[in-house]
């Protein structure tokens, strides 16, 4: 699903002087996997999950995603394969405070080729899905933040992606929140989702079936 | 689109203050487009209720000795009717003034008289009744019709049944047989006649202008024309002027150098407000305008694009969450339009309610002219076009730069400062300092424009007419609408100016044809002696009969030689002139005039200079002077007559008495005209007075407008820096450093803006020079004056956001990040 090779970003400091965040990463992730990322701050973690992610792209070497050299992409190409691939969960759960969750479900397949019958059907599907339906016209601000994060894990699949990045999902929710999140994860990635998660969290990290472990932007261990 | 449009709502009723100042904004700026836009389509764009406008034409007399096109002579105009193969039609029309009786009171009404294919030939269809039959304009003084104009129609009851009924025109009955269309006031834009009567009226209508009709040197008509399908404007000119070759050699004694200038209808139809020689004048004053409301346009999308970039910091976050979302920054781009069109198209209905009523106070503003200019500048489904066309337009100009800024930012940092305070505003503040520097400088440029304007109508108000500006009422009467002959009217009016000088409050009364600062009739002169067919022998003169005491009434100076005695109006007396200083000097260069002969061209009769009197203003306050001809008067015209009353005490309580006088002689002898001297000027100060408050007023919106664009900046520049200024104090800052930090800032601006709009001033004013009574297009004091006020108005913009600066506490801007 996922192969990077010599994948470097880096920041001038000054005269030829660079500032490395992240430096010869080398790494495969097979479709189906659901991967941990953890380190220490500053390690690059959430970094590697932008790249990953198509967010960030001034970086060097290359990055294959299903087969698709991302590094010989055009920008609008690379935002096609991201539309068409990826999904994004935030830690900060990112929902438009203007917008309802209905419409905040509605807002990724706005940015895709769906007509509006389809994306009625899939908001639906996934309100019920996530059993959120009562809660379609309430506003950001009226929901719990598991709540939030709940709409925000149904808006990062519901354009069905087949790669799931999620950087730090449970960070700003309590335990049992975060549990729930995770259980979802593990569903998700039951039903075959390629998931990617940065997370402090020995426990969260242990959802997934590989962790891999940065430091000073150097991939130092993985552990299956 | 559905959900773009829904979500920009939802932005503009989150944030209503952003909402309510932008909108305000752009009301003014659009109200002020549309408003302007809406006097140039009434004066030039809106086309005439005329079918097929663009095959008529109309057909001016030119002449070398008169700058302008003119008006033609009747009998010229029988010739080129007949002799023309170009059109398929030609129609004549001229103004007059009419009494109309109605009970014991005589109106004095404006009419037109018309040949009777006029309404053929511009295929007006009546609302009410019919229009002239052929045969109605054949037989003098045989068809005694009238049709009246739709405004004239309502005025007076707006009954149908008022089709075939009788109204009294100058003591003759004539039959009501149709109401013009309402869209229709002639083809000439702002006059709208009361009446329209067949010129084979005319002995009844004009009674005592018989000679008008008759002398082919007189220049009376005005003439339509439909070209014949296939004709260009070209060929029909290249017929025409043959013909009028052909004319100036069969009468060569009063066509000479005489010619003929076609102009399409569309085009003529402004040229005759501002009168002759002021063709361009309604083209002028709307470029100014237009360009004067652009630039209120401009400082308006330049705030409201100033509010958007400092909004756009709180929206970074949610920009950013857009883009992670798969939104590429074309589709950002979109949404952000969509929020700033939807908010123009706010602000242009909010500008139209005001162009509305704008309007209204234009009209109101429009002066009591002898002959009532009749405007419409209300919003028409052209105006509305354009305003939507502006709303749009801005909403593009003020947001795309907002827009593209938002969608350029980094997604990353994006995401990182929805959660985090503040920061990333260097970039921003760049763009908002650029909008203010632009807004400055398009100010200034309005304000110095609006400044000569105003200077220009008080210099205007300080020019020296040559006549009495005080203690002088004017009042023009029209016996011969009352069925007076010109003989009996000419003691009749003598009678009346003896009644006023016995009243005690008068110090003078004496009568001309001539209004100064209005006008009357001219002539061409030709010295006696002298080959005719020289042109520097033969000139054009203002002509003004005028009863002995005139100069003394009017305060006007003669110069040299003797006043007109009594006599010299006798019929058989020997013809004696006095011309004024510029005559004097254009005729007899290096010679002396008086004692000198000239004749009318009409007239082989020679005519002794007596007098020269000084320079007086004829027709306007900035005219270059032409000469003036006063003639003892003899006869009386049916154009009216006009009393001058040099009062010792307030002219307006006399204007009463003057009136009560005339009443006394004849009840029926209409009053067309009654003003005080002071009256008098403000009418022909009104162009500038005009031009002076509308510009003025746009100026001093630009000033608001930049001023405020000032202080947002400021105003944000310090919320930006509230960490950086608690920094500052916690290290020991003292006020006026900090003071003096934030106005460097914002002086820097305001001194770049403001050399920007000098220059563009020094490049530019020079272009409205010829509409300026008296003041330089780069007059230093309102250069000088203005750019302070406006530098003043900077510094207090940024003073008081320093103010604010110094309440920062120190920890608590520190704990800000």
């Amino acid at each position: 699903m996922i192969k990077l090779r010599r994948l470097e970003r880096r920041y001038p400091l000054g005269k030829e002087k660079f500032f490395y965040v992240l430096r010869d990463i080398n790494l495969d992730i097979e479709e189906g996997e659901f991967v941990s990322v953890m380190g220490p701050s500053g390690a690059g973690k959430s970094t590697l999950l932008h790249i990953l992610g198509m967010h960030d792209s001034g970086w060097a070497g290359e990055y294959f995603l299903a087969e698709t050299a991302v590094h010989h992409l055009k920008p609008k190409e690379r935002a096609t394969l991201r539309n068409e691939q990826i999904g994004f969960v935030f830690q900060q759960y990112h929902l438009l405070d203007d917008l309802t969750v209905y419409e905040n479900l509605d807002i990724p397949l706005s940015y895709r080729r769906y007509s509006k019958g389809e994306r009625a059907a899939l908001v639906a599907d996934m309100l019920d899905r996530f059993q959120i339906v009562g809660k379609k016209d309430l506003y950001p601000s009226q929901l719990s933040g598991g709540q939030q994060q709940l709409v925000g894990v149904a808006r990062a699949i519901i354009a069905e992606p087949k790669l799931l990045l999620a950087d730090e999902p449970t960070g700003n929710l309590h335990s049992s929140q975060g549990e729930e999140i995770m259980e979802l994860f593990r569903k998700l990635n039951d039903e075959g989702m390629t998931i990617v998660q940065v997370t402090h969290s020995e426990k969260n990290a242990s959802y997934g079936k590989r962790i891999i472990q940065l430091r000073d932007g150097w991939l130092v261990r993985e552990n299956r | 689109m559905i959900n773009d449009l829904r979500f920009a709502v939802r932005m503009l009723i989150k944030y209503p203050a952003f909402s309510i100042v932008a909108f305000l904004a752009l009301v003014l700026g659009i109200g002020a487009n549309t408003t302007v836009f809406g006097i140039i389509n009434a004066l030039v764009l809106r086309p005439l209720p005329v079918g097929y406008s663009e095959e008529v034409v109309k057909v001016f007399t030119t002449d070398n000795h008169i700058k302008g096109n003119q008006s033609t002579s009747y009998p010229n105009f029988q010739d080129y009717e007949k002799q023309n193969t170009a059109f398929t039609s030609m129609a004549a029309y001229t103004f007059v003034g009419v009494g109309m009786t109605r009970g014991s009171d005589t109106l004095n009404v404006n009419g037109l008289l018309v040949t009777g294919n006029y309404f053929d030939l511009l295929q007006v269809k009546p609302s009410l009744g019919r229009m002239f039959l052929p045969e109605e304009d054949s037989t003098p003084n045989g068809h005694p019709v009238v049709v009246l104009g739709y405004k004239f129609w309502k005025k007076l009851g707006g009954e149908p049944t008022i089709v075939g009924s009788q109204v009294t025109l100058n003591g003759h009955s004539f039959t009501v047989i149709g109401v013009a269309p309402a869209a229709f006031t002639g083809v000439d834009v702002g006059l709208d006649p009361d009446i329209y009567v067949p010129m084979s009226m005319h002995q009844w209508i004009r009674p005592g202008g018989d000679l008008w009709f008759e002398l082919r040197r007189a220049l009376l008509l005005n003439i339509v024309a439909r070209l014949k399908p296939g004709v260009t404007m070209s060929q029909a000119q290249a017929q025409m002027r043959t013909i009028a070759k052909q004319l100036e050699q069969a009468y060569p004694d009063v066509n000479k150098e005489r010619s003929i200038a076609l102009v399409s209808l569309e085009a003529a139809k402004s040229q005759g407000l501002a009168g002759p020689n002021n063709e361009d004048l309604a083209r002028n004053v709307s470029l100014l305008l237009l360009a004067a409301s652009v630039s209120i346009l401009l400082i308006a999308c330049a705030n409201v694009a100033n509010l958007l970039l400092a909004r756009s910091t709180a929206r970074q976050g949610e920009m950013a969450v857009r883009l992670a979302l798969g939104a590429g920054r074309g589709r950002i781009v979109r949404q952000l339009l969509t929020e700033s069109v939807l908010l123009g198209v706010l602000g242009g209905f909010g500008g139209v309610i005001l162009a509305y009523c704008l309007g209204d106070v234009l009209v109101a503003l429009l002066p009591p002219t002898p002959f009532p200019i009749s405007l419409n500048p209300q919003p028409d489904w052209r105006v509305l076009i354009f305003s939507f066309a502006v709303a749009v337009f801005s909403g593009i100009i003020f947001g795309l730069a907002p827009a593209l800024q938002m969608a350029r930012w980094d997604l990353i940092q994006g995401l990182r400062e929805r959660v985090s305070t503040g920061g990333g505003a260097g970039t921003r503040l760049n763009l908002r300092s650029l909008l203010v520097v632009a807004q400055i400088a398009v100010s200034l440029l309005l304000l110095i424009a609006s400044g000569l304007f105003l200077k220009s109508f008080y210099k205007a108000q300080a020019i020296d007419p040559g006549f009495r500006t005080d203690n002088l009422d004017i009042v023009t009467i029209n016996p011969v609408l009352a069925g007076y002959d010109s003989d009996r009217a000419l003691q009749v009016v003598r009678a009346i100016a003896d009644q006023i000088r016995h009243d005690p409050h008068v110090a003078g009364a004496d009568v001309n044809n001539w209004v100064p600062l209005f006008g009357g009739e001219g002539r061409t002169i030709v010295i006696d002696g002298r080959d005719p067919n020289d042109e520097h022998n033969r000139k054009f003169a203002n002509y003004s009969p005028i009863t002995p005491g005139y100069f003394q009434t009017m305060g006007i100076q003669l110069l040299r030689g003797r006043n007109f005695t009594e006599q010299d109006a006798e019929k058989n007396a020997a013809p004696v002139a006095i011309i004024d200083e510029t005559m004097a000097s254009e005729f007899w260069p290096n010679e002396d005039a008086l004692g000198r002969r000239f004749r009318f061209m009409i007239s082989k009769e020679p005519i002794e200079v007596i007098g020269i009197a000084r320079n007086s203003k004829a027709v306007t306050l900035g005219e270059t002077p032409i000469s003036m001809v006063y003639w003892p008067l003899k006869e009386m015209t049916d154009q009216g007559i006009t009393l001058f009353v040099h009062t010792t005490g307030a002219p307006g309580m006399m204007l009463s008495e003057i009136r009560r006088i005339v009443r006394s002689v004849d009840v029926h002898i209409p009053i067309t005209y009654e003003k005080t001297i002071r009256q008098h000027m403000a009418i022909a100060l009104w162009p500038s007075w005009m031009g002076a408050i509308l510009l003025g007023s746009l100026g001093l919106l630009a000033f608001i407008l930049a001023s405020m664009g000032v202080y947002g900046v400021m105003a944000y520049s310090v919320s930006q820096r509230t960490r950086e200024l608690g920094i500052r104090m916690a290290l020991g800052a003292q006020t006026s450093q900090v003071i003096r930090l934030v106005l460097r800032q914002g002086m820097l601006l305001a001194a770049i803006g403001l050399g920007f709009g000098l220059f563009a001033a020094f490049g530019s004013t020079h272009l409205a020079g010829s509409l300026l009574y008296g003041v330089s297009p780069n007059d230093p004091v309102i250069f000088v004056g203005v750019t302070s006020l406006l530098a003043f108005a900077a510094f207090a913009a940024c003073y008081f956001p320093a103010r604010r600066a110094l309440k920062i506490d120190p920890i608590t801007a520190l704990r800000t990040e």
